[in-house]
């Protein structure tokens, strides 16, 4: 028997699916949009529509965009001979979130996971070498994850770029601003001592 | 809530919510685990390196009622196998340990010997080159462990032994039976695999042999072709499906095989 209303239940049941969000924050959330003012629920609504209808992939980095080709691989002002490959959309966003990287994208969407069944045919890895072989590239960045998966990504692509001559660089592992060397692992302090450099 | 600790091997992780890890651990003491690591994605120090794939670590968790997901508090590093990672064969060879060992083991059943025979495993992947005949001695010893192992040394229809097949023209290994099928009863029996008397014997061996001393046999390269052929179809008739990683090593290597002919000519 249902407890609410048929279209509080139906909300409830469309948030729970969320990822992360049980019935309890499902039947929360659905009473917090109930109390909202009616332009606040439209807003809500239509934002999730528009996702839906105006994203998609760019044609060029594979990268989230409403317009394609993307706002990065429009800008002139970026070098298109630096490239950095990454796992997804987020990894992209904490890139450029530092300021510290003026070159253009690519994204695989995901990364090689044979637990998973994700090979390099379900990434976006033909479409990089494609890309690659078209385009004034001088250095390839892999910025995967410092995973088992986002590793074996990077062996595999190292691979695959290795015969189109172009420069392959990985970004380096080691301690993180704010860790501390006590508890590092031995692996993230050998990689450190590794890709140390002057200064 | 009760504390536990006890030796573990990552063999599945997966992201959970904004900042939490799904942990499945295949463990000494309790055999699989799965657990929940709050804020593990976020912590630099309680959960540093310790949840990745192949990590071999000393787990702390607490379970408060025997069953469902554990709640991990922290975990200690013993070994990373850093030579596996940097190798895309070694990966995919020890991807294919986990996933055996994950479709294999039930939850909360205690299987000391297959903790020991993972490690093992591992260990050697870390230290040597990456070899098919490592992958078939897994496949081996895994069946045997789990109660599967595959009756080699007589006829599973006529009960004849290998002294009388000795001379009979082909035998045959039966996917549905789990057992040796001599030519003349192979008329009976449905899903035959071509075996040799010689591939019969090592399998029966090499699913016997202590541990330790499991270097000291070695496949010819009949046995491992016939192996080949018959362990990967007779664990996916017992599992009643094709695990992932082993699809996924024979689909990337035909094509990492591809790119090298290209780029040697």
């Amino acid at each position: 028997m249902a407890l609410h209303a048929k279209p509080i239940d139906h909300l409830i049941e469309a948030l729970s699916k969320l990822p992360g969000i049980g019935k309890k924050t499902a039947s929360r959330l659905a009473f917090h949009i109930l109390r909202s003012s009616l332009s606040d629920a439209q807003e809500l609504a239509r934002a999730i529509l528009d996702v839906k209808e105006k994203i998609r992939l760019c044609s060029i980095c594979f990268n989230l965009t409403d317009e394609d080709p993307c706002w990065i691989c429009r800008d002139e002002q970026r070098s298109s001979e630096i490239l950095c490959v990454v796992e997804g959309p987020n990894d992209l966003i904490a890139i450029e979130n530092t300021g510290a990287f003026h070159g253009k994208y690519h994204v695989l969407h995901g990364a090689i996971s044979p637990l998973e069944g994700i090979g390099p045919e379900e990434l976006k890895i033909k479409e990089l070498i494609t890309r690659l072989q078209k385009e004034k590239v001088t250095e390839v960045i892999l910025a995967t994850n410092p995973t088992v998966e986002g590793g074996a990504t990077t062996l595999y692509l190292t691979d695959s770029l290795k015969a189109l001559g172009i420069k392959v660089t990985r970004i380096a592992y080691g301690v993180p601003v704010g860790g501390e060397i006590e508890y590092s692992d031995g692996l993230t302090l050998s990689k450190a001592l590794e890709g140390r450099r002057e200064i | 809530m009760p504390l536990f600790s006890t030796q573990a091997i990552v063999i599945r992780s997966l992201n959970y919510g904004e900042s939490d890890k799904i942990t499945t651990f295949f463990t000494k003491d309790f055999g699989k685990l799965k657990g929940i690591a709050k804020g593990a994605r976020r912590s630099k120090k309680r959960f540093q390196n310790v949840l990745g794939l192949f990590t071999h670590l000393r787990l702390i968790f607490f379970d408060r009622e025997g069953m469902g997901l554990v709640r991990i508090e922290s975990g200690d590093l013993l070994h990373l196998f850093p030579k596996i990672r940097e190798d895309l064969r070694k990966i995919y060879y020890g991807n294919y340990y986990l996933e055996l060992v994950n479709e294999m083991a039930g939850e909360r059943e205690r299987h000391p010997e297959v903790f020991d025979l993972l490690l093992t495993f591992l260990e050697d992947l870390d230290r040597l080159e990456p070899g098919e005949e490592q992958l078939r001695m897994f496949e081996i010893r895994m069946l045997s462990l789990f109660g599967y192992r595959p009756h080699l040394i007589h006829c599973g229809l006529c009960q004849r032994n290998w002294e009388v097949l000795r001379d009979d023209p082909s035998l045959f290994f039966s996917l549905e039976k789990g057992t040796l099928i001599c030519h003349r009863c192979s008329r009976y029996g449905e899903k035959l695999l071509p075996i040799s008397l010689g591939t019969a014997r090592f399998i029966d061996q090499a699913a016997q042999i202590e541990l330790s001393k499991l270097n000291r046999i070695k496949f010819t390269a009949q046995a491992l072709t016939e192996s080949r052929a018959i362990l990967p179809r007779f664990i996916a008739h017992q599992l009643g499906k094709e695990l992932k990683s082993l699809k996924g090593l024979r689909e990337t290597f035909s094509s990492v095989s591809k790119l090298e002919n290209s780029n040697a000519k």
